[in-house]
């Protein structure tokens, strides 16, 4: 039996090989001057509206801005074992930087960087770093505090839904940042989270925004990586706010405002450094004012007061002047976390894993 | 009306015929999805066979992709002999992941690399061997159809997974995402080819291969499961024990399926995960059937399939195809092979009346 089959694939093999190369003449494509090959791996689709959309739009942006650079990406990579391959593939390709752009794809990042020590890896979101391994994030908790002063002043029920993906400090520090901005206008709201436990689940998503609005919310919030909840919001007649890209086409009556990603600036930034040779692993973490995160035009709903005050703040941001964490910052069970007078550190914004006051929701906790 | 009559004999040369057909059919199929997307399908196809066995980077990788379906598929092939459907693959890779983890995660830190990779490599056997005999009591004692109760198995497997990685079992550095800590370096199998991620599962694959050969064709065992398989009535008729021999045959298919899922974790993944099973456990099932249940057949349809996912992720990157596209290819093709197993099996005809 074994025999045969082996006779059997081989023909097979021999067939299919045959048919490929018959009529497919080798075709030789010259490049005037060497590119450098940059690729980027998404964890959803690059069309997804949202999260991999906003990277794909910063490596359009990168592929536009410098005519040294080309590349490539694949999209819908899982975060186990596939990612690893599809970061070695890139690796074993001649791709000299690839940005890995979901949090789980930190730990495969640093086993292929390990194994190509002349590669450049970016990694976004994470904390591992590699003499040829970066990580690279944004401060998105100014426009999500931003956006938290929008929605506490349009809540009429104050009960605000956030679907929120996994309870990484990134997402917890979203919530957080959102929440204290509701509360600075609107003391009697309540921010409730449902955790969907994935980046991308449209569906799940979906269902966590319609269970907010059965309760009584008038406002959902996104932190996941796709307009699903605010689509739902919209069919609703209800407000809601976007992440990742200005969702107002997904949801036109609906999306108060969205709080939005500007990669290109960033992957510039990294290219031109390879291009010069001075390019050196570091955790970048750029203020709004360097403009990779935003605050995304405000929808008509939205009245003039409310922008006015916005705007007030948006700008002590950009100058430097006020930061979300400045205390005092209370914990959901009424602990000072954060005197007066004083500001969350860094390191401790990066971390954290506690829900300020206003947050109906708990974080899983981690164990061992 | 259609008329399905079974054939008696299959004769090799019709055998080739059909499967180079419908392997032809299956690319034509996805020929049409990739011209869809404004690609040449020729150079796609190229591109696939270049990205599976091109260099001999790509050709480890395949092979990285066929060592799980290897394990699974063979330890199938001894249940599917006795007409017992284990679809629980996917639960039983997971059960023996999670005891392997166990020892690699939470055993003594100072254990020899060989001694721990044994204690992991029995772990993950006895897993996978916990998690078949369930269904295998069930259907041998009280008639539970083994398809309902291994399929529904494997959510819970995966949800006793998802119960570990976000409740005690999850790094507290990893801030809050489902992933346990890496493992160390004495967890982690050996690479067989060096600078590249082809390890010992392999081997463990090949080994496994020729056990389940050597029971099936040279052992008391193996034939009673060929008997049963033939005929339950018969074998009972016979005095073969049914039900123990359907229970020790589940044991070593969940085994395998268990020792799969040690190997993917210790010889690639390097630690617990929630996606650590990209429907191998499935993807095994085709593998057995394509290789009428020949466990050396099995090792090479492996290959064949590890390459084809190899592949499709190779034309990702050196095409810019959409993802989507890649698994339409992947899909016609299987589609199309697994038809084709009706007009091996059956005679079709039409026929006026009634059928």
């Amino acid at each position: 039996m074994s025999k045969k089959l082996r006779v059997l694939i081989v023909l097979l093999l021999a067939v299919f090989v045959s048919s490929i190369f018959a009529g497919c003449a080798p075709k030789q494509t010259t490049q005037p001057e060497e590119k450098i090959k940059v690729a980027f791996i998404y964890v959803g689709p690059h069309n997804d509206g949202g999260w991999s959309q906003a990277h794909d739009e910063g490596r359009l942006y990168l592929e536009q801005q410098l005519p040294y650079v080309e590349t490539a990406y694949s999209e819908n990579v899982p975060e186990g074992a596939p990612c690893e391959k599809v970061v070695r593939d890139y690796a074993n390709q001649g791709y000299k930087v690839i940005f890995t752009t979901s949090f789980g794809f930190m730990d495969p990042t640093l086993n292929v960087a390990k194994d190509y020590p002349d590669v450049v890896f970016e990694h976004c979101s994470g904390y591992k770093t590699a003499p040829n391994m970066g990580t690279y994030f944004g401060r998105m908790y100014q426009p999500d505090y931003l956006s938290g002063l929008v929605a506490g002043k349009m809540t009429k029920s104050n009960y605000i839904g956030f679907v929120a993906p996994f309870s990484t400090p990134e997402v917890v520090r979203e919530i957080d940042a959102f929440t204290i901005g509701v509360r600075e206008v609107n003391p009697k709201a309540e921010v409730h989270v449902i955790w969907t436990n994935s980046w991308f689940d449209p569906a799940l998503e979906a269902s966590a925004a319609d269970t907010f609005l059965a309760n009584g919310a008038d406002i959902i919030a996104s932190g996941v990586d796709d307009p699903a909840p605010l689509e739902e919001a919209e069919k609703a007649g209800k407000y809601s706010l976007g992440y990742d890209r200005d969702m107002a086409s997904a949801a036109p009556t609906s999306v108060l405002t969205s709080r939005i990603w500007h990669w290109g600036i960033y992957y510039k930034q990294v290219l031109e450094a390879v291009h010069d040779g001075t390019w050196k692993p570091e955790e970048y973490w750029g203020q709004m004012s360097t403009g990779i995160t935003e605050l995304a035009p405000y929808g008509p709903m939205v009245p003039q007061d409310v922008r006015t005050l916005v705007d007030q703040r948006k700008l002590e941001i950009l100058n430097g002047v006020y930061d979300p964490f400045n205390g005092p910052i209370y914990d959901q069970s009424g602990n000072l976390k954060v005197k007066q007078g004083e500001q969350l550190s860094d390191a401790d914004k990066l971390t954290i894993q506690w829900f300020v006051k206003g947050v109906v929701g708990t974080i899983p906790k981690s164990g061992s | 009306m259609l008329r399905f009559e079974k054939r008696e004999n299959v004769s090799l040369k019709l055998r080739i015929f059909i499967s180079v057909i419908s392997v032809l059919a299956g690319l034509i199929i996805g020929a049409i999805a990739i011209l869809l997307a404004r690609i040449n399908p020729l150079t796609a196809y190229k591109s696939i066979i270049i990205g599976a066995f091109g260099s001999k980077y790509t050709l480890t990788e395949t092979l990285v992709s066929a060592t799980p379906l290897i394990l699974i598929s063979v330890g199938l092939i001894l249940v599917f002999k006795m007409n017992f459907w284990n679809i629980g693959a996917y639960g039983q890779y997971i059960i023996g992941a999670i005891f392997s983890s166990y020892f690699a995660l939470f055993g003594p830190p100072n254990i020899s690399r060989f001694l721990l990779l044994t204690i992991m490599t029995f772990a993950g056997l006895a897993g996978g061997a916990i998690w078949a005999i369930i269904p295998a009591v069930l259907r041998a004692y009280w008639e539970v159809n083994e398809v309902i109760s291994t399929l529904l198995l494997n959510y819970v497997a995966l949800y006793i997974l998802k119960y570990f990685m976000y409740g005690f079992w999850r790094d507290p550095t990893s801030h809050g995402f489902p992933l346990s800590k890496p493992f160390a370096m004495n967890a982690q199998l050996p690479r067989i080819i060096p600078n590249s991620r082809t390890n010992l599962g392999l081997i463990f694959g090949i080994i496994a291969a020729v056990i389940i050969w050597f029971i099936i064709k040279k052992t008391k065992f193996g034939y009673e499961i060929r008997v049963i398989g033939g005929s339950k009535e018969a074998a009972r008729y016979a005095g073969i024990n049914v039900a123990r021999n359907m229970i020790i045959a589940m044991i070593i298919s969940g085994a395998l399926a268990g020792l799969a899922g040690m190997a993917q974790l210790s010889g690639v993944i390097h630690m617990l995960q929630i996606e650590i099973n990209p429907g191998y456990g499935y993807t095994a099932i085709i593998v057995a059937w394509l290789s009428y249940l020949d466990p050396f057949a099995a090792v090479f349809v492996s290959i064949l399939l590890g390459a084809l996912a190899s592949g499709g992720y190779q034309i990702q990157i050196t095409m810019q195809v959409p993802f989507g596209i890649v698994a339409v290819i992947e899909s016609a093709i299987l589609f199309v092979l697994i038809g084709s197993e009706v007009l091996m099996r059956y005679r079709i005809s039409f026929a006026k009346g009634r059928a």
